[in-house]
């Protein structure tokens, strides 16, 4: 930016030399929000340092009474977010979109490639015909349900010790409860495979001398089901305490000392006022369990295949035997797209129902 | 997002893909440089180098590159398919499941080979070899090494309770349960009934000894709902209630029945050809020397012996490929009896018929000698519908063997499934 003014030198709006079709439109959407939030937009650009009297600011992005100065920045900001702007735009939305268009056209594999022709909705009628894909979207809803949830509890309630227990205590059990978070999936799933290996594993045969019979873990519909959310609870809790203890660190001291003075049991005090004010950090959590129970593919991969029968096959696993197996890229992409879309649709709900109650709270405050 | 799409149709119409859907015989280039043959490994270990060495000699002018596969079927199908859907070169000539071609060719992910190939190419093989490499009337892979099912037991059990070696299933059941009453062994028989294709192997083998199949010939209809497969199936599961196979015979593939097995926990096995060398190998085995191979079992009533099933792997050409000339030599000279004849003698069955009855080597191999007078089962794979005909099967049989569901239904559910496959109207 060789043009940059010296500090403090306001002056008229003019596009920046970084600018180039993309930034243009970016900028462009951010000075018509501006300028719609300040009507007197001109009179204030003229108007040298700070506006002469602050009005009411709505600390809202976007909505900001902003000087010129501010502005400027703002485009600069821009221009120099724009490389990675771009980046993000071919690494993650070029994709998504290129696998939305498969699902929705005619895909013809060739030599020379994937050929998409046509508009089509017949990919998708196939997966609402099909009973494999119902069968793994409601096995993929209820498992990210059912894991989310206890590792949510076991996570909040493992917080809860490790803050009471202080100390290098601390780190150390932190260290020892961050390895099955830190072991790559398909090598913690093998393990898993051998415990419960039908003949040869500890667990089985564990199982053999409580119950006299050896229980086949793998074998069958339910206990399959089982056994592949407590690898994957062992797995993930980790993450869910490290994040919940974050917030617990976070909350200051008083409020928890104010309600015991207030007469606050041990078990209200922490239903009342420190689960409320953890929130925001259980948000956090539980959003990143949802996003990745939902996507699960290399648990099932190693540990069942998606079986016995079609028991533990998740939609992720079967969007890539449909594409990978079979070859079936329209199909396969509109698994992909539907997994997504739906993943993307239960966030959006779960956030909206969390700050609507959180907004309940603060007005009935 | 809607208005996104034309523009992505467009840009991925001119922009994906180089080269071009095949090649001319008078493109193929000279029989030299360099080319990369992407393999899952297989034989004793160094096996594809010394067969490359061996090759090299031959061949001054071409130098080839071996790239292992990762180790799993379905891994590298798809990276296969990213590769060559990408249009990538760097490939040349990798080696492809028997059970590929038709999907393959399909897709056009292998080149045809019969106009480059002359036409008496193919009588190195057994018709049934080289007819399993066709796609729509044109062989789009050339058979590298065979497999098949063996059945595999304890002949010094079999010997102590004075039992022949049984040549149908009633008889195996009874023998292993003799075996299991007299304390010699815990399991009777173990194979690879877990939820993949492995099961769809298995019981195709165990449907054609009962004279039964599950696509009909010319692969248009289901066959599978019939009552030669519910006397299969109710015989599979009844081992398993039986106590003769052990339940977690349902999650077990190749690595987990052969484990049971050379433990010395099972009676009898159904594995692939190298199941014999395992059992005699003394690092891992605890049977060495103990274990003898028969050909598949038949039932009761029916024609024997019973039939393993075709397996194995073949050479395929990536269309992208540029040294197509190379990739020709390096066929020619893989199918033909020098390196043949290195594949047996190292263990692995070859394909070309010169070599596999050459009772020379007959003598150092018996699961050799067993191959080379044995008739062998296809599984229905001529359609490039077969993953979901497979899946059809084994998930509906993996149903009803783990007791979730009865035979009588599992059929009835599968029949349905490959049904709905066949007619492009299944995931």
């Amino acid at each position: 930016m060789s043009d940059t003014p010296p500090e403090g030198v306001p002056r008229a709006e003019q596009p920046s030399d970084g600018d180039d079709g993309h930034t243009v439109a970016y900028g462009r959407g951010k000075r018509e929000r501006a300028a719609k939030g300040r009507p007197s937009a001109k009179g204030a650009a003229t108007a040298s340092g700070p506006p002469p009297r602050k009005r009411n600011r709505v600390p809202r992005f976007g909505r900001v009474e902003r000087t010129v100065l501010e502005r400027r920045f703002a485009r600069l900001g821009w221009g120099f977010a724009t490389p990675a702007l771009f980046v993000v735009l071919a690494v993650t939305l070029f994709p998504i979109a290129y696998s939305v268009a498969m699902s929705l056209s005619h895909v013809e594999v060739s030599a020379g490639g994937f050929h998409l022709s046509g508009f089509t909705g017949e990919h998708y009628g196939l997966l609402l015909r099909s009973g494999r894909w119902w069968h793994a979207l409601i096995f993929t809803v209820l498992y990210t349900i059912g894991t989310v949830l206890a590792e949510l509890i076991l996570g909040t309630i493992i917080a809860l010790v490790l803050e009471r227990l202080g100390g290098p205590g601390r780190g150390w059990m932190m260290a020892l409860l961050l390895l099955p978070w830190a072991m790559i999936t398909v090598v913690s799933a093998q393990l898993w495979a051998y415990m419960y290996n039908g003949v040869y594993g500890v667990l089985t045969s564990v199982s053999e001398g409580i119950t006299g019979h050896p229980v086949q873990f793998l074998g069958t519909r339910f206990p399959a089901i089982i056994s592949m959310a407590v690898a994957d609870v062992w797995k993930t809790t980790p993450f869910v305490a490290i994040i919940v203890l974050a917030g617990l660190m976070m909350l200051p001291d008083d409020v928890n000392e104010a309600a015991k003075v207030d007469g606050a049991g041990a078990w209200t005090a922490f239903w009342k006022v420190r689960l409320p004010l953890l929130r925001p950090a259980l948000t956090i959590a539980v959003l990143f369990r949802i996003l990745q129970a939902f996507g699960i593919f290399d648990l099932p991969f190693v540990l069942t295949g998606g079986g016995p029968g079609d028991a533990t096959e998740s939609m992720a696993l079967l969007g890539w035997h449909v594409m990978f197996t079979n070859l079936d890229f329209g199909p396969g992409a509109a698994v992909a797209a539907s997994t997504a879309l739906l993943v993307l649709v239960g966030c959006l709900l779960f956030l909206r129902a969390f700050r609507a109650r959180v907004a309940d709270e603060e007005t009935t405050a | 997002m809607f208005c996104a799409v034309p523009v992505l149709l467009a840009a991925t119409a001119c922009g994906s893909g180089v080269g071009t859907a095949s090649v001319d015989p008078k493109d193929v280039g000279p029989a030299k440089g360099s080319i990369t043959w992407y393999a899952i490994n297989f034989g004793p270990e160094g096996l594809p180098q010394k067969l490359i060495d061996a090759f090299e000699k031959k061949h001054p002018d071409i130098s080839v590159k071996y790239q292992p596969a990762p180790n799993n079927t379905d891994t590298m199908r798809a990276t296969l398919t990213t590769e060559i859907t990408g249009g990538s070169g760097s490939i040349d000539v990798f080696n492809g499941d028997v059970i590929w071609p038709a999907q393959f060719g399909a897709a056009h992910l292998a080149m045809p080979l019969d106009e480059h190939l002359p036409d008496d190419f193919w009588d190195r093989y057994t018709d049934q070899r080289a007819r399993v490499t066709e796609h729509e009337g044109n062989h789009v892979a050339a058979p590298l090494y065979s497999d098949q099912g063996f059945m595999y037991y304890r002949k010094d059990l079999l010997a102590k309770h004075d039992i022949d070696v049984p040549e149908t299933w009633e008889e195996l059941r009874d023998a292993a349960e003799r075996l299991q009453d007299g304390g010699d062994v815990r399991y009777g028989y173990v194979a690879q009934w877990a939820n993949y294709e492995g099961l769809t192997v298995n019981f195709t083998e165990m449907s054609a000894a009962a004279g039964g199949r599950s696509v009909t010939k010319g692969e248009h209809d289901a066959a599978i709902d019939s009552p030669e497969n519910r006397r299969v199936l109710e015989f599979m599961r009844g081992m398993i209630t039986d106590g003769v196979a052990p339940s977690a015979n349902t999650s077990f593939q190749e690595p987990q029945s052969l484990q049971t097995f050379v433990e010395g926990d099972a009676a009898f096995h159904r594995n692939w050809s190298h199941g014999l060398a395992e059992a005699d190998n003394p690092d891992t085995s605890s049977v060495v020397g103990k274990v003898g191979v028969t050909e598949m079992p038949t039932f009761e009533g029916e024609k024997g012996p019973g039939k393993g099933a075709l397996g194995g792997w073949n050479l395929m050409v990536n269309p992208h490929s540029e040294a197509i000339g190379a990739v020709l030599a390096f066929i020619e000279w893989m199918t033909g009896n020098e390196a043949q004849r290195i594949l047996a003698e190292n263990g692995v069955l070859p394909t070309v018929t010169d070599v596999l009855d050459d009772e020379e080597l007959h003598e150092k191999n018996p699961v050799l000698a067993l191959a080379a007078d044995s008739e062998l089962v296809t599984r229905p794979a001529d359609t490039p519908r077969y993953p979901q005909v497979s899946n059809g099967i084994f998930t509906n049989v993996n149903g009803a063997l783990a007791g979730s569901t009865t035979p009588v239904t599992a059929l009835r559910s599968a029949s349905d499934d490959i049904q709905r496959a066949l007619e492009h109207n299944a995931l």
